[in-house]
């Protein structure tokens, strides 16, 4: 018997079968999906439908009147929302956004194109909810509600990591994110989350951070960097927790004190604060910038955030310094002022140092701690050694959340020119407010989920393959924590010899600290002779 | 061989690879020229021109391994089954015949144990990272817990 | 009045009365339902210290700022185009050709589509204003024919030609596309046809046209006198746009200004948004949070609220 010709097989069985998009149907390949949120996390958040179930089920006991649960969320929202009702009626389907997200152009699946994704909501929205849906059905590109659009939407809305990208090609500012976040909390009406989200939302909802690190263990991981680093720079740091009567409260992701490279941002922020004599504290119980509650609701966000003006409130704080993180940024942005504000207990932000008065964000009262440490810099109020960063041949990524919800660009930038010798950029349309995303934001940066992360990222770190071939660029600096997380599996999969590192662990490592012994290895420990500058 | 045939059947080895795409897909792959824009088909635009023209002369296995690697890499974390994500080797067999190529069946084959090769050692590369990234995720307890000394430098 | 009038008067009408009740149900609607959270789309640089140079465009903090964004927007579909200005310097690609012409051929469509229609305003209003017979100079500027051409009536046939054949050749644009998407283009298309035939080929009889269409205008609706074929089909293919417009998605002429990703300002550290319907949730106090963690608080020696 003869095998068959390669390109027989190929046209058998390779070449994937072409089909309508309005079919629902999705397969729950291991390494593409998230797992579903534990019962206990759901019932600790007061959230319906807690229950033991896994995507790939083929039951995913959902309540018996799911389907009016969802239809009526959505009246509920199209009601609530402008952009969501807006964003429902006036695409056109141009295409502009097809190839502008990063899991479309990494999976090669077209619903990951945004216009598509939006459409499985907007067929069920047109099938229910306009006249021309409910009289022509399938011909007006509606669609029913049916188990399979479900389970398809949990696909989908679980592989959009809200970065808005897309939204910035639209030409009616269709904001792909906004729809994400209305789907995932129409699936979160029958209980359809992921663990990845919800056990940091728990966590954080009780102890006051993600991890779920308890009062003493925060104080103990602050102590443990205290100490690390006289260590390493010969001086003793000052770290107050819980503190009253402090001029501000410092804000900070708990993977700063938890995970590395996150931890030697951490050491670069206390150095910085004890070299300009702060008065701050962090709080133990604000212990978390981050709000997974984006990634699930609305409400979950106001919830979460609850704390960040409560706590400045009864530590009777002048202002708050927010640290490096992305979505932390998009909340503390665009929604903490309006859902938990007005902050009128607070002052407006004036830096004791430089006297510089924050005025941008004299409303929701708090500053990024780049908009701090630039206004540091540009008032020579910092002494810096940026040959101690030699080693290290820098480019910049831009977290989606800091560029495109709040256009944070040139800080960074202007810091990390000042702190080390060698910065490039990536080329322009990855960067500022076309940088692409690290593919694990929202919530996706589960371990289970890692083959669709590669593939998310696979155009962030295409562009870093560029400048290291080109420039020899060998450390990728950004401010998010998740990006701090994700992007080093990223980077060693697709492009081995980038190491990641926040900006502020940059400032660490070019401060010069009164007072202190002669720096022999930077804040990775590293020995600082042994190295050689790789720069091209 | 002529630099014709060279093109032709690497023009041909690209469309039937593309094919393995879904047909929207593979529109943008072949289409869009920024590879920023478009790395996948900017990997295959790159690497299979590279392929066979070493197929057809020196058979350099550092050059192959580096071209192959850049297709192989990307197909072992996209929707396609070990066999069809190396399949795309095979496919330069009969390319080759049909270019009046003959005698190459063996290189194809080497190129496609390497492919099958390459693959493998995408997919233990992954969960050898996952398994550092979660350990990078708790480890400043880990420290604290004092279960490990200073680890190596850096991030990795 | 004869049947055949009756249609002509009548179709019409009701297709404007429902163009109107439709539209504008659509745009109070959209108008109506509130927007809670304030968030723009950044694409520019913030404004924060004095010394950085902030996007006045990109990232608007003011009102004049958000005029100008939605301007360039509108007017000159700026987002659009920012999918080539990335790649003008990647050198003549097709890609890059390809995304320059979604833009150059939404940009033509929209814009001979506006002429067409000011120039159309010669119908319905005695005596013609001024600058219709300017916009008529300016588009019949190539006086190529008799009946003078104008170059608005060839590009819009070639814009929505292109917009078209890019929906039926490109795989993807296929694949996105909806019946409705057909429909919208072949109503434009046929609109454009009829219009083109009927001026340079059939040559209408423009006086009767414009008794016609000043009737319409002035509620005294005459009969149309020797009118011909193509101006009913032009005349009812225009009803049945308009009628269709406030089913489909060519709402977005109104919808666009009402974006929230690109209407307002980035201005939300400064100036507190009001969500209308913001509403108590249940939060974790720190009293409760105290309470639970009340001993290991104390070991680790963190100051107390109650002892």
């Amino acid at each position: 018997m003869s095998n068959p010709k390669p390109e027989q097989l190929v046209q058998i069985d390779y070449r994937p079968p072409s089909r309508d998009w309005m079919n629902p149907a999705v397969e729950f390949r291991r390494g593409t999906f998230c797992y579903s949120a534990a019962a206990k996390n759901l019932e600790y958040l007061n959230l319906p439908n807690p229950r033991e179930w896994q995507p790939f089920d083929k039951d995913w006991k959902l309540p018996p009147d799911w389907k009016r649960i969802v239809l009526e969320g959505m009246r509920d929202r199209l009601r609530k929302f402008r952009s969501f009702r807006l964003f429902m009626d006036i695409c056109v389907r141009c295409g502009a956004c097809a190839d502008k997200c990063h899991f479309y152009i990494g999976s090669g699946d077209p619903k990951n194109m945004p216009v598509l994704r939006a459409e499985l909501l907007r067929s069920v929205y047109r099938r229910y909810f306009t006249l021309a849906g409910r009289l022509f059905g399938k011909l007006a590109g509606a669609r029913d509600l049916t188990e399979d659009v479900v389970k398809e939407w949990f696909y989908y809305f679980y592989q959009c990591t809200e970065c808005r990208r897309c939204s910035v090609f639209c030409p009616y500012g269709i904001d792909t994110a906004e729809i994400t976040m209305i789907g995932r909390e129409l699936l979160n009406l029958i209980g359809c989350n992921i663990n990845w989200v919800l056990e940091p939302a728990a966590n954080c909802f009780r102890t006051g951070n993600h991890l779920g690190v308890q009062p003493h263990g925060f104080k103990d991981s602050i102590d443990f960097a205290v100490d690390e680093l006289e260590e390493i720079t010969g001086v003793r740091v000052e770290a107050p927790i819980n503190r009253k009567g402090a001029e501000i409260l410092f804000i900070v992701p708990s993977a700063d004190y938890f995970g590395t490279p996150h931890y030697y941002s951490l050491l670069g922020y206390l150095m910085l604060f004890h070299e300009i004599g702060l008065d701050y504290t962090f709080s133990a119980f604000a212990s978390e910038g981050g709000n997974f509650g984006l990634f699930n609701s609305h409400e979950m966000i106001k919830r979460l955030n609850a704390k960040i003006y409560a706590e400045a409130k009864r530590l009777g704080v002048k202002w708050i310094v927010g640290a490096e993180c992305g979505h932390m940024w998009r909340v503390l942005h665009q929604y903490m002022d309006t859902m938990n504000g007005p902050a009128d207990f607070l002052e407006v932000p004036v830096s004791p140092v430089t006297g510089t008065r924050f005025d941008h964000a004299r409303s929701t009262k708090m500053v990024h701690l780049c908009e701090f440490t630039a206004d540091l810099i540009k008032h020579g109020k910092l002494k810096l050694d940026p040959s101690r960063n030699n080693h290290w041949n820098v480019t910049f990524h831009d977290s989606c959340n800091p560029s495109r919800a709040m256009g944070l660009l040139e800080e960074p930038r202007y810091i990390l020119r000042n702190v080390c010798n060698h910065f490039h950029e990536m080329p322009e349309n990855t960067i500022r407010e076309q940088t692409f995303c690290c593919g694990s934001g929202s919530g996706l940066g589960t371990d289970e989920n890692f083959e669709m992360r590669m593939r998310g990222g696979l155009p962030r770190a295409n562009a870093v393959r560029y400048v290291r071939d080109k420039y020899g660029v060998n450390l990728l600096a950004c401010i998010c924590a998740i990006d701090k997380a994700t992007l080093p599996p990223l980077l060693e999969y697709w492009t081995p010899g980038v190491e990641v590192a926040g900006v502020h662990e940059l400032v660490g490592n070019a401060l010069v600290m009164r007072g202190e012994a002669e720096r022999k290895t930077d804040l990775r420990g590293q020995p600082l002779e042994l190295q050689e500058a790789v720069h091209a | 061989m002529g630099d014709g045939v060279q093109q032709a059947v690497t023009k041909e080895w690209l469309d039937l690879t593309l094919a393995s795409w879904p047909a929207q897909t593979a529109r943008m792959l072949r289409e869009v020229g920024d590879p920023f824009r478009n790395p996948v088909g900017a990997a295959l635009k790159e690497a299979l021109p590279e392929i066979v023209s070493e197929a057809l002369a020196g058979m350099d296995e550092t050059r192959i391994r580096a071209a192959l690697d850049r297709v192989v890499r990307i197909r072992a974390v996209q929707d396609f089954t070990p066999s069809q994500a190396v399949s795309f080797v095979f496919l330069l067999k009969d390319i080759f015949r049909r270019h009046g190529a003959a005698g190459l069946e063996e290189r194809v084959d080497r190129l496609a144990l390497l492919a099958f090769d390459l693959y493998m050692e995408c997919r233990e590369q992954l969960s050898e990272i996952r398994v550092r990234e979660a350990r990078r995720r708790m480890w400043v307890m880990e420290r604290m817990a004092g279960k490990e000394a200073k680890p190596e430098y850096g991030t990795h | 009045m004869e049947l055949t009038s009756l249609i002509a008067v009548a179709i019409p009408y009701a297709a404007i009365a429902i163009f109107l009740i439709g539209f504008s149900y659509r745009i109070v609607r959209w108008s109506l339902s509130p927007v809670p959270f304030r968030i723009p789309t950044v694409c520019g640089q913030q404004k924060s210290l004095p010394w950085i140079k902030a996007g006045y465009l990109e990232s608007p903090w003011t009102r004049m700022g958000v005029v100008a964004r939605m301007a360039l927007e509108i007017l000159l579909f700026r987002s659009l185009f920012r999918n080539t200005r990335a790649e003008l310097r990647q050198g003549p690609k097709l890609s890059y050709l390809e995304s320059k012409f979604l833009w150059l051929g939404a940009l033509a469509f929209h814009w001979s589509f506006l002429v067409i229609l000011l120039r159309h305003l010669r119908f319905f209003l005695e005596p013609v204003p001024a600058f219709v017979g300017a916009i008529e100079a300016a588009d019949g500027f190539f006086q190529v024919s008799l009946p003078v051409l104008y170059l608005t009536d060839v590009v819009i046939l070639v814009a929505l030609g292109y917009l078209l054949a890019r929906r039926i050749w490109n795989a993807q644009a296929r694949y996105i596309s909806l019946p409705s998407d057909y429909l919208a283009l072949a109503l434009l298309i046929g609109l454009a046809g009829t219009g083109v035939i009927m001026r340079y080929f059939t040559r209408v009889d423009v006086i009767a046209a414009k008794q016609f269409a000043l009737g319409l205008a002035t509620f005294s609706p005459v009969a149309p006198e020797n009118l011909g074929v193509m101006f009913y089909a032009h005349l009812f293919t225009l009803s049945a746009l308009i009628a269709y417009l406030p089913f489909s998605k060519l709402v977005h002429m109104g919808g666009v200004f009402l974006s929230p990703t690109r209407n307002l300002a980035n201005d939300n550290r400064a100036r507190r948004h009001v969500n209308p319907w913001n509403y108590p949730v249940k939060v974790h106090t720190y009293q409760e949070w105290e309470d639970e963690f009340r001993e290991k608080i104390a070991a680790a020696g963190l100051p107390l609220e109650r002892q």
